[in-house]
């Protein structure tokens, strides 16, 4: 009986290692995808906005009004 | 590190700054960045190509994990990437659309594993871990769409890309479709993108005149 604890707790903690391991190599490309495809929105933003568009309430896209100045002259 | 990666770097740091400050500072500060926009587009298209490249790095760790080291799942998943990116970017896409057109493939490639992960994990493992792969899966689904909305939403808005070549320069133009107004039809009229063609010429190559 103690044979078979043994071997099942053994079992138990090469898959605890193994999913460990697992979740570290993913976390790793996650984490590195996460960084880079933050930095294409920001990019993509700047764009519109340089662009002379605004984010509404975090929706849609919309282009910035003119200035009074420029409307008169 | 060169100083053209310098400049792009801080450009890069610029553009990130300024997007993280509250609306205020950023409406003081668009000007400046303007004018950085007008007096070198090339360094700006630069930095996007850059960013596109940084993405084809974070593929080809997907493209590990997806073809298991097979080199025949390796070739075939190459051989529908070039095609994505043929479909998305179309005949002559901008920096910024190509920069969107990697992230789509990126998240496309994400998509796939979390879903492949998912699968064959499924029957095995512990509640907590199937949880941990469904949510993965419906993370990466919700970035995928997100993408795509992204590069439809650049092209709504900027118009498509026009390209133009002089003396063996590629001259990109992404804002002719950009004076329509919301909800109205377009007003770019062909006087306008000649004349916007012209004005970018001569930027590039005053000499010309």
């Amino acid at each position: 009986m103690a044979a078979i604890d043994e071997a099942d707790r053994s079992r138990r903690e090469s898959e605890r290692v193994r999913w460990q391991e697992e979740l570290e190599k993913l976390g790793k490309i996650d984490l590195d995808f996460e960084e880079w495809d933050t930095i294409c929105v920001l990019l993509m933003k700047d764009a519109l906005e340089i662009a002379g568009f605004h984010q509404h309430h975090r929706g849609e896209w919309r282009r910035c009004r003119e200035e009074k100045g420029e409307e008169t002259s | 590190m060169t100083d053209i990666d310098r400049e792009q770097l801080a450009a890069l740091s610029k553009a990130i700054d300024r997007l993280t400050k509250p609306k205020k500072e950023l409406e003081k500060d668009l000007p400046e960045v303007k004018e950085l926009e007008n007096a070198n587009p090339e360094t700006r298209g630069e930095i996007l190509l850059q960013v596109g490249d940084w993405g084809r790095r974070t593929q080809s760790a997907w493209m590990r994990r997806l073809s298991e080291g097979v080199e025949t799942n390796q070739t075939g998943l190459n051989a529908k990437i070039e095609q994505m990116r043929k479909e998305l970017g179309g005949p002559a896409p901008s920096p910024l659309e190509q920069m969107l057109v990697e992230r789509i493939i990126c998240c496309w490639l994400q998509v796939n594993e979390a879903d492949r992960s998912f699968r064959t994990r499924e029957g095995g493992g512990t509640l907590a871990q199937g949880e941990y792969w469904q949510r993965r899966l419906d993370r990466a689904h919700r970035r995928f769409l997100q993408s795509i909305k992204a590069l439809a939403q650049i092209r709504k808005l900027l118009g498509p890309n026009v390209q133009v070549n002089v003396a063996e320069k590629q001259i990109n133009i992404m804002d002719v479709g950009a004076t329509r107004k919301e909800g109205s039809e377009s007003t770019s009229h062909p006087d306008d993108v000649e004349k916007k063609v012209r004005e970018q010429i001569r930027a590039i190559n005053p000499e010309n005149e």
